[in-house]
């Protein structure tokens, strides 16, 4: 029998400080280049017009910029699809008029590039008006879903443990978007949802957890708490790294060959899962017992 | 055996029945592919490029037969392109229809196409029920549209708003004289949405006509229209076809000597302006607070400063140095930008982004009496010997003498016979009906020796002279681009005006072959995570894990009948969601044989540790699993387009889990283990 962690007995709860000053400092970082360099918003929520184009001949992104030039051009770059060649993203603010903005471009394009046929692989155009509403969509989805799983841990559990996965989860939530900002990955509409499964995915873990804890609680009375949480997590530790790893596996895949149209979302799943396995151990359950105590403290005093 | 009948009745059935729905599927594939090998290969008999058969070789309407036939291609060449055209039209396309009504089906992302949502305009749509315009409605007016083009605010909130602020009664403009407002709002209201209703119906039609396969039209919210084109291979045409008015209208032209008169008048006020002299002017009635009037004044005063308000036409004019020069142009600033031509008022191209501001600069408006109005010719022509391009402006009466609703039908065709405008140009024939052909008579008997303009959504296409009474009850739109223009415009005539101009506000169109690209991403990765994840399964729990595998193999296999069972749309979020499920599909039997192997380590029989592993590992699983789910029902509810689809799946995905984990491998160790007395379990 192949076993990983057999009869492993980490003293998690012990070191959860450190770990935890890792994570603030992750997230602190990460909220401090979101108010200094601002998130990098998709077209989905920034409104704007997308042009991604293939030439027959592969042309630089320089090219095609001082072929626009003089034009209200946002930006112009390079989109890399694995193993094949590349294509030109250009991006414009103005979605007044797409027609004559399209009819523009295309001129440009063909007047620069004689010889060289490109075709138009995708269009994308979002109004101001909907980039907004998209927005405000996903974060309520976002608060949906929190309060659901609020309910539904507090229902199964107790309250405390709601608490414990709903701080686990910001955590991975905070990690992942520090982790966005480091590498400056767009964030659109597929990264929320993402994010979103993410939410629920953590929780998967945390759960697996504070299931075994409920049953250790019952098996062993006498045992301190924060023994009795070391124990269970060391119990499904086998599990959760084995979860972790098959998810983790498929997502890679999905990364590296998914296509430029999935690797935002890839990416972010494959940050929030390391994140998520690492806080179900570190985060929730001290988050529980650090609960608990503080109960049990105030209950002395009065 | 007996006590696992019914479990294996359940699976098997549901493995027939899931092969059952899936088999479309994999016909429909296999036909695609045998579609893409003919055309490539009618196209090298038939000498058609490939991408024009593509999109022509279902519509009826092409004549490809026709055209083959006067090609001058061997005879057996014909003959055999022929048949290929026949056989690809007939029998082929119907099976390709039958399985593909029953196929999973592919997302816009996956098979090329494009989504539109366009706005109707419904400050237009005010406008158009509007009466008794005066100044006072022109500012208000002005005033709704700065307002709602914030976000957070309808458009129908603002009127309220702007109304009560300017002290204005709605039943003024609107509804019946001493209607209360609230009254007056909630008759807007309604008639709003019935227009919106009726868009819905007009560019059903259009979509029908123009050879979409399997388009869907619906509405979203109050005042927006999605569209989903799959395969659309020319985008552009597309939103011109979707995206236009299509208000045919017939206008007189005013006589000449007033048309004289108004651009001296607007000629005059305007370099009088140039030279600082406001006098003149009458501010009582404009309310110079509104920032559009602030900003066009500006540019009068001085073109070369930047316009906020400028549309994107007149920001890629690509305007050079103004013509003329400086001395005739403060002098005759307005007329210096015209050329007298042959009846007509010719502006050469680079002037027209000019001429346009200062038509509709506010302070100008007044030279220009309420019941004429400008309007621009379809498309710059060469006049003359000069190379340069030059659009034509007209000034026509406002009021239309007839409308296209008149109209019985349309249709393009080749022009013939001896007028140079028609001869070998596209044209659009156009039938009224007999009503309208009474009008159309009457109208033109009436004004013999006038110029009547033909006017679709704002652009002259045409303005014949009138040389006699036109009785037949028909008419001919000539001035047209290329074929594909009289064939979008008679498609547009035929469907009927819009109520109002739509604006698109969000459009995702993805080309065929980022689509085919895409497809080839997303199985590639299905195969490789599919694999890599067999295989550590096998590797970690041996015998067990290949349960495991066999398990996740009947996931993805039910998963995708589910899909193809509910019609639902596969996407490429889609698919990434059925391969997250491939990786948390184990997670069931990972959580189950962690529990066995715990349970034989305290030394209890196989049997034993089987029933109590499975027995405590259920309670987690179904918490662990509901988490997940929860968040994939949000995202399913709040999701847009692309989320849905991966929510669609992952949803599916964890319940097919729930019950390939508790039912299928349950049933599998029963069977296993049930019958001999096993010593050790493979783990």
């Amino acid at each position: 029998m192949i076993q990983f962690f057999k009869d492993s007995n980490y003293k998690f709860v012990k070191h959860r400080w450190k770990a935890i000053s890792v994570s603030i400092a992750i997230i602190v970082a990460g909220l401090v280049m979101t108010v200094v360099k601002g998130p990098n918003w998709s077209i989905d929520f920034r409104g704007g017009l997308d042009v991604q184009v293939r030439f027959a001949q592969a042309v630089t992104d320089g090219q095609v910029r001082s072929a626009l030039s003089g034009l209200d051009v946002g930006e112009v770059k390079t989109v890399s699809s694995l193993g094949e060649r590349d294509d030109i993203l250009i991006r414009m603010k103005d979605t007044e008029s797409v027609q004559a903005l399209q009819d523009t471009i295309g001129k440009r394009l063909t007047s620069a590039f004689p010889g060289n046929a490109w075709e138009v692989r995708g269009i994308e155009v979002v109004g101001p008006k909907v980039g907004k509403e998209l927005r405000q969509q996903a974060m309520l989805s976002a608060a949906v879903a929190l309060v659901l799983l609020l309910i539904y841990i507090s229902w199964r559990f107790e309250f405390a443990y709601a608490v414990g996965a709903i701080i686990a989860t910001l955590h991975d939530v905070l990690v992942t978007w520090a982790f966005f900002m480091f590498f400056g990955y767009e964030i659109s509409l597929s990264v929320l949802a993402a994010f979103l499964t993410l939410i629920g995915f953590s929780l998967n873990d945390t759960v697996v957890i504070f299931d075994r804890i409920r049953e250790n609680l019952k098996k062993l009375r006498q045992t301190k708490l924060s023994e009795i949480m070391d124990q269970s997590i060391n119990e499904t530790l086998s599990r959760t790294i084995i979860t972790s790893l098959t998810v983790f596996l498929t997502i890679l895949v999905l990364f590296i060959f998914g296509g430029p149209v999935l690797r935002g979302f890839s990416f972010a799943m494959l940050v929030g899962v390391v994140t998520g396995t690492y806080s179900s151990i570190y985060v929730a359950a001290p988050a529980v017992l650090e609960w608990a105590e503080r109960k049990a403290l105030q209950g002395k005093k009065k | 055996m007996k006590q696992y009948r019914f479990r294996i009745i359940v699976i098997l059935a549901l493995i027939v029945l899931a092969g059952y729905m899936l088999y479309p599927t994999m016909r429909y594939e296999q036909l695609s592919e045998q579609e893409d090998e003919l055309l490539m290969q009618l196209a090298s008999t038939s000498g058609i490029p490939v991408s024009r058969l593509a999109l022509d070789i279902y519509r009826d309407e092409v004549d490809l037969i026709g055209e083959i036939q006067q090609s001058d291609l061997p005879e057996a060449d014909k003959a055999s392109a022929i048949e290929q055209v026949n056989y690809l039209r007939g029998d082929f396309a119907s099976a390709l229809q039958a399985n593909r009504s029953l196929a999973i089906k592919r997302g816009l992302d996956l098979q090329g196409g494009m989504y539109l949502v366009l706005e109707v305009d419904l400050a237009e749509l005010l406008d158009n029920s509007a009466k008794g315009k005066d100044d006072q409605y022109e500012a208000l007016m002005r005033q709704v549209r700065a307002s709602s083009k914030d976000p957070d605010v309808e458009v129908f909130d603002a009127l309220e708003k702007t109304a009560r602020s300017m002290n204005i009664s709605l039943s003024r403009y609107w509804g019946e004289p001493g209607q209360s407002d609230n009254d007056v709002l909630s008759q807007i209201r309604s008639t709003a949405s019935d227009a919106i209703d009726r868009s819905l119906e007009i560019l059903r039609n259009r979509v029908d006509q123009f050879g979409v396969s399997e388009p869907s039209i619906s509405k979203l919210g109050s005042q927006r229209i999605a569209l989903e084109l799959p395969g659309v291979k020319d985008p552009l045409r597309a939103r011109q076809l979707v995206g236009r008015t299509a208000l045919l209208e017939f206008n007189l032209l005013a006589e000449t000597d007033r048309t004289q008169q108004v651009l001296t008048a607007l000629d005059d006020a305007i370099a009088r302006r140039m030279r600082g002299d406001t006098s003149f002017v009458d501010t009582t009635s404009v309310d110079t607070s509104l920032a559009d009037v602030a900003s066009t004044d500006t540019l009068a005063k001085d073109t070369a400063s930047s316009d906020t308000s400028r549309s994107a036409e007149d920001l890629f004019a690509e305007t050079e140095a103004q013509t003329g020069d400086t001395a005739l142009n403060k002098e005759n600033p307005f007329l210096s930008l015209l050329v007298g031509g042959t009846g007509d008022i010719l502006v050469p191209a680079e002037n027209r982004g000019q001429v346009t501001r200062y038509i509709n600069a506010i302070e100008n408006q007044r030279y220009i009496p309420r019941d004429l109005k400008f309007v621009w010719s379809a498309r710059p022509e060469k006049v003359g010997t000069d190379a340069k391009d030059y659009w034509r402006l007209y000034l026509v009466k406002s009021r239309a003498e007839m409308t296209g609703d008149k109209l019985a039908d349309s249709r393009s065709t080749m022009g013939s016979g001896y007028d140079p405008d028609q001869a070998g140009k596209p044209i659009v024939q156009i039938e009224f009906t007999r009503e309208g052909g009474r009008v159309f008579s009457r109208v033109t008997g009436a004004n013999v020796g006038r110029r009547l303009a033909i006017v679709l959504d704002d652009k002259i296409y045409m303005a014949p002279n009138l040389r006699e009474k036109i009785s037949g009850g028909s008419a001919v739109i000539t001035g047209l681009d290329d074929v594909e223009e009289a064939r979008d415009i008679a498609i547009v005539l035929r469907a009927g005006a819009l109520p109002a101009s739509v604006n698109v506000v969000e459009e995702r169109t993805v080309g065929p072959s980022l689509g085919s690209d895409s497809v080839q991403a997303g199985k590639l990765s299905l195969m490789l995570s599919f694999l890599a994840v067999t295989l550590f399964m096998l590797f970690y729990y041996r015998m067990s894990g290949g349960i495991a595998d066999i398990a996740m193999i009947l996931n993805i296999f039910l998963l995708l009948a589910a899909l193809a069972l509910f019609q639902f749309t596969l996407t490429m979020p889609g698919i990434a969601g059925i391969i997250l499920t491939i990786g948390m599909a184990v997670d069931a039997n990972v959580l189950i044989f962690e529990r066995i192997r715990e349970e034989l380590r305290l030394g209890k029989t196989v049997r034993a540790a089987v029933d109590a592993g499975f027995e405590r590992a259920i309670v987690t699983i179904i918490d662990a699993n509901v988490t997940t789910a929860i968040a994939g029902v949000v995202l399913l509810i709040y999701g847009t387009g692309p989320i849905k689809g991966f929510a669609l799946t992952l949803t599916i995905g964890i319940l097919i889990n729930l019950f390939a984990a508790i039912f299928f491998t349950r049933l599998v160790y029963d069977l296993w283990i049930g019958r001999r007395q096993v010593q050790t379990l493979s783990i």
